[in-house]
């Protein structure tokens, strides 16, 4: 069996929130851009969350697009809120040293 | 070294907090800013914080004009103060005109456009063309926009460059220079030529009007030395 590539995509949030409310939000707003298929390949999965910030794993080929669908959240019960793309690593050792760098 | 990121649209019409948007911009790893605002108070106030975070800023000049006259009086009276002029084209005729005009550095084509980007337009163009990102995070004009997009990268992305900036108004607003290039990633570019929509097009356009707004400029390729 190939095994299939990952990335670590490091998202912090504005404010901070309960993990079910991070991925209720990222699967929906994936799901609204890309569709059923689109969200089961790209395969997301919270790995971690610390305090404010998340680490999101995605299968390699799908990183522009969980970029973008994060991207697109600007709003959270009907409150300005915004996701930000810290950055993309391929290991998740090397995303926790970056949050834990600060 | 590397890129050095442009935000090629920030908007200063609403009433932010200044130093908000200049950390914000900072910390998301822009390097210039081209900011467009009514307020001149505003403009200078949000110049001189910026000199704090090292930003460089210029002026642009944001056009929507009805016609193509009304298009061409604008540029005459404005071209000399602006280092960046943008049109948003509403009808075809603008489009067209502003389209092949060496005045305008971009164009802007809205998600409400009634005109189609066929090959007449396509052969014109030599002006870049711009995509705010604002109309993609508003969930009103998204599938307008990402329409327009999708038509400007798959008709004009080998015949012109493309410019994606975040057109915020909020510090809510702006996007990171990944965040923005990832739009054109997701509709068929390369990473590379969709970093270079956020880095070296937008800074080729400022350098290029610098020299042009500049004493010593004459004519197209022809400088005073000295």
């Amino acid at each position: 069996m190939v095994k299939r590539k990952k990335r670590y995509i490091i998202i912090e949030a504005s404010t901070e929130i309960p993990v079910e409310v991070f991925k209720k939000l990222i699967e929906k707003s994936y799901l609204e851009l890309f569709g059923e298929f689109g969200l089961n390949e790209a395969n997301l999965k919270l790995v971690k969350k610390i305090n404010n910030k998340f680490i999101l794993e995605c299968s390699h080929n799908s990183v522009s697009r969980a970029i973008l669908s994060i991207s697109s959240i600007r709003k959270l019960d009907d409150s300005l809120f915004c996701l930000r793309v810290v950055k993309v690593t391929g290991t998740i050792r090397k995303a926790r040293e970056i949050i834990a760098e600060g | 070294m590397g890129r050095k990121y442009v935000d090629f649209w920030i908007n200063l019409t609403d009433e932010v907090d200044l130093y908000e948007m200049v950390s914000e911009v900072k910390k998301l790893g822009f390097r210039s800013v081209v900011v467009s605002s009514v307020d001149e108070n505003r403009l200078r106030e949000f110049r001189k914080l910026s000199e704090d975070f090292k930003i460089e800023v210029y002026r642009k000049l944001i056009l929507e004009p009805e016609d193509r006259l009304s298009l061409l009086k604008n540029l005459r009276a404005y071209r000399g103060g602006y280092e960046v002029i943008s049109v948003i084209c509403s009808n075809l005729e603008v489009a067209l005109t502003a389209a092949r005009d060496s005045r305008v550095d971009s164009i802007i084509l809205p998600p409400s456009k009634r005109f189609r980007i066929d090959k007449g337009v396509a052969a014109l163009i030599s002006n870049s063309v711009e995509l705010p990102f604002k109309w993609f995070i508003d969930e009103n004009s998204r599938r307008g926009f990402i329409r327009v997009a999708s038509e400007v990268v798959n008709y004009l992305s080998r015949k012109t460059s493309i410019i994606v900036s975040s057109s915020a108004s909020k510090p809510f607003e702006l996007r990171s220079p990944h965040e923005l290039a990832s739009l054109l990633q997701v509709l068929g570019l390369d990473r590379s030529t969709a970093l270079d929509a956020v880095s070296t097009i937008p800074e080729k356009i400022i350098e290029a009007n610098l020299v042009k707004l500049s004493s010593s400029y004459i004519a197209r390729g022809v400088l005073k030395i000295g």
